[in-house]
């Protein structure tokens, strides 16, 4: 067909242009969801009828899921999170409802996502005022840094912010990377499509060959910020996996690897300038 | 689990300018807030700047973490992680240590040392018989005026 793109009918998943049986399927899995509905909840034929509905729902999801994309938040793990909104949508849909399943499942997958991102973005677990002061600290920084020619000591920053010293070493424990919760991850960047074999199995960090002594990592480090002075840590003082450290940071090995490679790639360059 | 802070304030005489501060925690990931933060605290008092803390309270959370060593996240603290922190002028003396039963010594000449040795002012390891310990110092900059 030249010339001619193949369009799906619906306004569904990229996916169903390479499927002609959409339709059937899509039908067959409705058909499934009703008898889902009907079933006992210990009916021998149900686990498996469950699956195959869910099998056929999840493009649609990851459709879903991408919508959410660029927030910040790795594609896999947006992908995972729309399947949990996926399965409790199926087992809870009623053909009674009168709505179609779509319809039914949409808010709820979307409703998911949305509940991941609340739990996994600081403002649910720090107090209001530290998450205030710990916004403010690097603008107050920056300007003392101004006025004074130097960087400010912790007492001149509470002065400034008009908080107590103690207060701003709990806003830097807030802003801190050692919870899941403050993690700031970076969004994928375009270029960061093609992660290398190596990436994806986390096998090997690109060694660190180079000669480099303390006096020549001090200023370097003086220039990570935070989060990738302790990746660095974590990888190669404590010999963490690259996955435990996603574990330990609540994010994707994945990200892990690419943040290694950041920063191991900026390391790099500096010392050999 | 029994989690202790003490201060001390040394009498003058006996050990100089020197105070010292002692924190006794079990050798647990859950309590490494409790000495990370009290070293934070110590060194705003002290004058540090943000950065400073920052890398100071890394070292200590580092250094922790390897002298906790294999003790299993879920199970219960085996033993306990004592830091010593020396309170001189412009400076954090600090001495951490625990059993070394479970502790893997850290591979002086790897890049994570490095790292580490580059946050602060000196670091050494020493293994004591049974126990294992880190001391390290940072200094703050002094304040150009």
């Amino acid at each position: 067909m030249p010339g001619r793109s193949a369009r799906p009918e619906s306004v569904g998943p990229p996916e169903s242009a390479d499927r002609p049986d959409r339709g059937r399927e899509r039908a067959a899995a409705l058909d499934g969801l009703r008898r889902l509905a009907a079933l006992e909840r210990d009916h021998p034929e149900r686990s498996a009828l469950r699956e195959y509905v869910i099998g056929e729902y999840m493009s649609y999801a990851r459709y879903i899921a991408g919508r959410f994309q660029h927030r910040g938040e790795s594609p896999e793990d947006l992908e995972q999170v729309a399947y949990v909104g996926l399965v409790k949508a199926v087992d809870n849909y009623d053909p009674a409802y009168r709505t179609s399943f779509l319809t039914y499942a949409t808010p709820m997958i979307a409703g998911e996502i949305k509940r991941h991102f609340r739990d996994t973005t600081w403002d649910v677990h720090v107090p209001r005022r530290l998450q205030e002061l710990s916004a403010a600290l690097r603008p107050a920084e920056e300007h003392l840094n101004q006025t004074l020619g130097r960087d400010p000591t912790m007492t001149e920053l509470a002065e400034h912010l008009e908080a107590t010293p103690e207060e701003i070493v709990d806003a830097l424990e807030a802003a801190a990377v050692y919870s899941t919760a403050s993690l700031d991850v970076p969004v994928t960047q375009s270029d960061g499509e093609g992660a290398t074999l190596g990436e994806l199995l986390g096998a090997d960090d690109p060694a660190f060959g180079m000669v480099v002594d303390r006096e020549t990592l001090k200023p370097l480090l003086a220039d990570l910020g935070e989060r990738d002075k302790r990746i660095l840590l974590m990888r190669f003082f404590r010999g963490m996996s690259q996955a435990d450290i996603g574990d330990e940071l609540g994010v994707s090995q994945m990200q892990i690897s690419r943040l290694l490679t950041q920063i191991l790639g900026r390391l790099r360059e500096a010392v050999e300038r | 689990m029994v989690q202790r802070v003490e201060t001390t304030r040394a009498n003058g005489s006996a050990a100089g300018e020197v105070e010292s501060v002692l924190i006794r925690v079990p050798a647990h990931k859950d309590y490494l807030v409790v000495v990370r933060s009290a070293l934070a605290q110590l060194g705003a008092r002290l004058g540090y700047t943000v950065a400073e803390i920052i890398d100071l309270r890394l070292a200590v959370d580092e250094t922790c973490c390897l002298l906790i060593g294999e003790n299993p996240p879920d199970g219960p603290p085996r033993g306990d992680l004592e830091c010593r922190v020396r309170v001189g002028p412009g400076t954090l003396r600090i001495m951490v240590c625990a059993s070394a039963a479970d502790v893997r010594p850290p591979d002086r000449d790897g890049f994570g040392w490095k790292v580490l040795t580059a946050l602060v002012d000196s670091l050494t390891w020493v293994r004591d018989g049974s126990i294992a310990r880190v001391e390290m110092e940072k200094r703050h900059s002094p304040l150009l005026r």
